[in-house]
């Protein structure tokens, strides 16, 4: 649009020479304008731009002034918006639901928002102009932890994760606002309440603590398992019974574990589990680092999470031992029906070993000619071998209650070695440097102990070798390395130099059926070690490989001495007295019968308890009693010997009873004066034993 | 001046002319179309050579409560304004 032109040329035509009023009300205007122009922020308008006609045309006062109510109300506009701006903030500020605060530079709070009100100010406070450390933090905490001071130091954002203060937790985030030259003017520091958070993390914890407790100190052994097998989890009690580390526990699967015979049942179990989610039972064996193995029973389910198999439970328990100890039972019950049988099997074939070697006792005694005698002394040898055997299969099969006897180790010891060692290439010493003491000994069961031992290391020396026996008195002290009493025990070491024994072994080597030879019982020394147990003594082992073992027995030395054998050797000794034999084996009665007769005694006979009570009062009613009964202790249907003495005990408390029995290892034979019985003669009889022990305690 | 109804635009080409002051003129025609810019969402286009012009027009209209683009164009400048969008309360 034109603004020159006519207008000027007009002006300049009507008034060619302006006068000087006129040109100072021109300026008046120009520099009224240029003021207003330079307020709005703009250039003075240049001479040449605009001559004085244009300038009075244009209308600049009236244009400036136009633009000026226009910025008025624009400013008036902008203010309404900014109020509104700000209250629309403050709504925010103060729904925000944590706590927000503003802090000058002194650490003063210029403004804080509703939220944070209720976390840290009381409802009477106004606490804009106080510091954050009189309204919020009240001192507690120190400075170097204090927000205000970080964030003036580091002069960015600060971030605190759990602050604990008045018993709740907080997040803090301080955020510094500077100006446009970069100078701090503010800081907001928003308070976010964990406490929920935090206490709920903390139960969590709490709770994962409790159950990672239960986990791990549950004795049975827990695992998880991945759906493939893959092992995720286990306890402590399977890391403890299986030998592997956590690190070895990350690389495994279960079939790597698992026995190779069980491998292909458990896969097929583990896929009817993923398939159909039931809980089985089964038993499995496990093998342990160290490869050994590892009988387990248990269960295993499955963990589903939105109807997908996410990880097999498994629950097991070590059953090895309780297998063992199953399997113990079973043959300690094997054995005691063998036990069984073989006492009543002995009982019998005592009884008539009794009535054989009677007789023939008897048939030496009549007869005249050498050759016959020789032939019935073959017989009696013969039949003593055959007492021998019975003996030994009783004590074998049942262990038995030892009849001990007052005796050295010494002549027994030499008498069983030289026989077991007759005919083997091992040669054998006897080392003995002082007089040995005496010990309480069943003397049959004693020589099977040292048969047992000098066997072994026999056998432990297949090319030969020596034996070495010592025998020694020794003194035990309370404080001694053996589970034994203090006191005076007689020690027999019987050292070998075989092959020896391997470390692992040396503690099982006294266990029932351990055997390290292809063909052992494994009964040998377990038979030794009980047998010596019942002696009250003990039996140990010691044993390096390719060097030899030695077995060590220490017995309790006895309180008394040894009997002296006077009589038994000799002729046997005759007497006159009045006996009562009550047995129920009409065999044993007749040939004790005429053995106590041919001694010279006056012998009546009893086939049970009743009858020899009976007998026995009668007698004393005669005012002829008897001088002393020998009673059977076991007597099918009918009174025994036990129940016979308590009787006869109580009819005479003086009467002399001898008890008698086929069953040499019942506990009566072993401790018969507790039950009444002055003396004892196990069945067979010889004549020597019989009327020795009858002698000693009728003849007056 | 040239108005293109379809887009509303009120365009001023002053190039060229022996324009006394540019900012004035333009002062003029944004007071003048007040309404138009305010109510009916119009905007002035003005086209100059005039290379003051793309600072003092910005400028001043912007106190105003307007917004303003400059453009350069070949051997001139267009300067479009239009009313600030308003706060909905």
């Amino acid at each position: 649009m034109p603004m020159n032109g006519t207008n000027r040329e007009h002006n300049s035509n009507e008034d060619r020479a302006p006068s000087c009023r006129e040109e100072e009300a021109f300026g008046y205007i120009r520099d009224k304008v240029n003021q207003m122009l330079t307020v709005i922020g703009t250039f003075p308008l240049k001479p040449d731009e605009l001559d004085d006609d244009t300038l009075i045309q244009l209308d600049p006062l009236g244009i400036i002034s136009d633009t000026f109510r226009q910025i008025l109300t624009h400013l008036n506009e902008t203010n309404i918006d900014l109020e509104a701006a700000r209250d629309d903030l403050r709504a925010i500020f103060d729904s925000v639901g944590e706590g927000i605060m503003v802090l000058n530079t002194q650490g003063e709070i210029i403004t804080y928002n509703e939220k944070m009100k209720s976390l840290f100010i009381d409802d009477s406070l106004d606490a804009v102009g106080l510091t954050c450390r009189d309204a919020v933090c009240n001192g507690e905490t120190s400075e170097a932890n204090c927000l205000f001071f970080q964030i003036r130091k580091r002069r960015k954002s600060v971030r605190v994760r759990s602050w604990h203060c008045r018993n709740r937790f907080y997040e803090i985030v301080a955020t510094p606002i500077f100006s446009r030259d970069g100078e701090l003017q503010r800081i907001v520091i928003l308070y976010m309440n964990i406490t929920n958070r935090r206490r709920t993390e903390m139960a969590l914890l709490e709770s994962e603590d409790r159950y990672r407790d239960l986990f791990d100190n549950a004795t049975d052994m827990l695992l998880i398992i991945a759906p493939d097998g893959r092992i995720l989890v286990v306890n402590k009690a399977w890391q403890e019974t299986l030998g592997y580390d956590d690190d070895a526990v990350a690389h495994l699967n279960i079939f790597d574990i698992l026995h190779p015979d069980h491998c292909e049942a458990c896969r097929d179990k583990l896929r009817k589990i993923l398939e159909d989610g039931r809980e089985i039972a089964c038993q499995a064996v496990f093998r342990s680092k160290a490869g050994k193995e590892v009988f387990v029973e248990g269960k295993i389910n499955c963990r589903f999470v939105d109807g997908r198999p996410v990880a097999l439970r498994g629950f097991f328990r070590d059953i090895t031992e309780k297998l063992h100890m199953e399997e113990e039972m079973r043959r300690t019950q094997k054995l005691e029906a063998v036990g069984l049988l073989a006492g009543g099997i002995a009982h019998d074939f005592n009884n008539l070993l009794t009535g054989i070697i009677g007789n023939i006792l008897l048939a030496k005694l009549k007869s005249n000619d050498p050759e016959v005698n020789q032939l019935l002394q073959n017989t009696e040898n013969a039949s003593y071998r055959a007492q021998e055997l019975t003996r030994q299969l009783l004590t074998f099969a049942k262990g038995g209650a030892p009849v001990k006897e007052t005796a050295s180790v010494l002549g027994i010891i030499k008498e069983v070695t030289a026989f077991v060692l007759s005919g083997s290439k091992t040669t054998w010493t006897l080392e003995a440097e002082e007089e040995i003491k005496p010990v309480d000994v069943d003397t049959g069961q004693f020589s099977q102990v040292l048969q047992n031992l000098v066997i072994n290391s026999d056998q432990a020396m297949p090319d030969g070798g020596m034996i070495t026996v010592r025998v020694s008195n020794c003194t035990l002290s309370k404080q001694n390395a053996h589970p034994l009493p203090a006191g005076e025990y007689v020690r027999i070491d019987i050292r070998d130099q075989g092959i020896g024994v391997a470390k692992e072994h040396l503690s099982r080597i006294f266990d029932p059926y351990f055997s390290t030879k292809k063909r052992g019982s494994g009964l040998g020394l377990a038979t030794a070690y009980s047998i010596i147990r019942n002696h009250n003594g003990l039996l140990t082992v010691d044993s390096e490989l390719g060097v030899g073992t030695t077995m060590t027995i220490f017995l309790p030395v006895s309180t008394r001495k040894i009997k002296e054998k006077e009589a038994v050797s000799a002729e046997p000794r005759h007497g006159m007295g009045k006996i009562l034999v009550m047995d129920d084996d009409e065999i044993v009665r007749k040939v004790v019968l005429q053995m106590l007769t041919h001694l010279g005694y006056e012998v009546a006979e009893a086939e049970n308890g009743e009858r020899a009570v009976e007998m026995y009062q009668e007698a004393i009613a005669e005012n002829r009693p008897y001088d002393g009964v020998i009673l059977d202790l076991t007597v099918p249907g009918k009174m025994g010997g036990k129940e016979t003495i308590a009787r006869l005990r109580s009819l005479d408390p003086q009467v002399k009873a001898i008890v008698s029995s086929g069953y040499s290892n019942d506990p009566i034979m072993a401790d018969y004066t507790k039950y009444g019985f002055s003396g004892v003669v196990p069945k067979p009889y010889s004549m020597e034993k019989l009327s020795e022990t009858v002698h000693s305690l009728f003849v007056k | 001046m040239d108005t293109t109804p379809e887009a509303n635009l009120i365009v001023h080409d002053i190039r060229g002319q022996i324009c006394p002051s540019t900012l004035l003129f333009a002062l003029r025609e944004v007071n003048r179309e007040q309404q138009a810019l305010k109510e009916k969402g119009a905007a002035i286009v003005i086209l100059t050579d005039n290379r003051n012009a793309i600072a003092t027009i910005p400028e001043a209209v912007s106190s105003m409560g307007y917004a303003t683009t400059v453009e350069k164009k070949d051997g001139y400048y267009q300067i479009e304004i239009r009313a600030r969008k308003k706060r909905t309360n």
